[in-house]
């Protein structure tokens, strides 16, 4: 589906008129998360990837998280999210993704078997970090709905990828259009 | 052990931007996102009807935010955001949206963690 800016907005491509406090402090709370040291990169990223195509936001599936690719999430892995019951993805990254799916999809239906299956391989430390990471990848939903997730903006490399990496406050410290 | 202990950080960013939510944004319209929150992502009570154009337009984004965000239309957005003041849709899409990760974190952290956030 085509999306248009929905909003207007100014010269930062954001809405204008927000509230600047509420704006301010949903960002503290991606912070946090972001900070969180529990979770791996790989699965991290395979967790936004998830997010980001499940609710169509173009500029997340443009994006790659730099540290991830670093640690191997390369294009064959990322392929393999949209049919990952069927893919060569480890067992504990397939769980992760059952566990984004139901969260988005059905909460009130996870099964007792996918709860079995999280234990089985992750840390309750692990599924925290997990859990809050799909609603801080999930915010996107807000740009979606307003029309706000254009790429077209990003600095983006023959792949059509941007990478962005993150400082140790939680904020994107960079974009460019090599993961080094 | 709850969410609250395993992420007190986050969970406490969220607390005090939802503060923030029923600060800023109508009580009205937050009270119908948090009707239709309930409704959809928890299955509660079906929420009650729009009372005017304002509630009915700004519901219509609401619940298919909630259902399927993909599949939102930019006549639907745009008829909310006319009934808004500048800004006001973008601070009521936020603000359902913190309270729909809320009830997401507290119905999945309910079953993964064994207890509520």
């Amino acid at each position: 589906m085509s999306r248009a800016v929905r909003v207007p907005v100014g010269a930062d491509r954001r809405p204008l008129g927000r509230d600047t406090e509420l704006v301010a402090l949903l960002a503290a709370y991606q912070d946090a998360v972001v900070r969180s040291p529990h979770l791996d990169p790989v699965t991290t990223e395979l967790v936004r990837l998830r997010c980001a195509r499940q609710h169509d936001c173009r500029v997340c599936q443009t994006l790659r998280l730099a540290d991830a690719a670093l640690d191997g999430a390369d294009t064959a892995l990322t392929d393999q999210i949209d049919h990952y019951e069927t893919s060569t993805l480890s067992e504990r990254h397939k769980v992760a993704l059952r566990i984004v799916d139901a969260f988005i999809w059905r909460p009130t239906e996870i099964s007792d078997a996918l709860v079995e299956q999280a234990h089985a391989h992750f840390t309750d430390d692990e599924l925290a970090e997990l859990l809050v990471d799909i609603t801080k990848w999930s915010t996107q939903k807000i740009h979606v709905t307003l029309g706000t997730d254009g790429a077209d903006h990003l600095p983006v490399n023959e792949d059509g990828v941007a990478y962005f990496a993150f400082d140790d406050t939680g904020r994107v410290a960079s974009i460019g259009p090599s993961a080094g | 052990m709850t969410l609250r202990a395993l992420q007190p950080e986050a969970v406490a960013e969220l607390d005090a931007t939802i503060a923030r939510a029923r600060a800023v944004v109508d009580p009205a319209l937050l009270a119908g996102a948090e009707e239709r929150i309930a409704w959809i992502v928890a299955g509660g009570p079906q929420p009650s009807a729009p009372r005017d154009e304002r509630e009915t337009a700004a519901f219509a984004v609401i619940e298919q935010m909630l259902i399927d965000v993909a599949r939102l239309d930019d006549e639907t957005v745009q008829a909310a955001a006319a009934q808004l003041p500048e800004g006001g849709l973008a601070d009521l899409v936020m603000a359902s949206y913190a309270l729909e990760a809320r009830t997401r974190l507290e119905i999945a952290a309910g079953r993964l963690l064994g207890g509520p956030s």
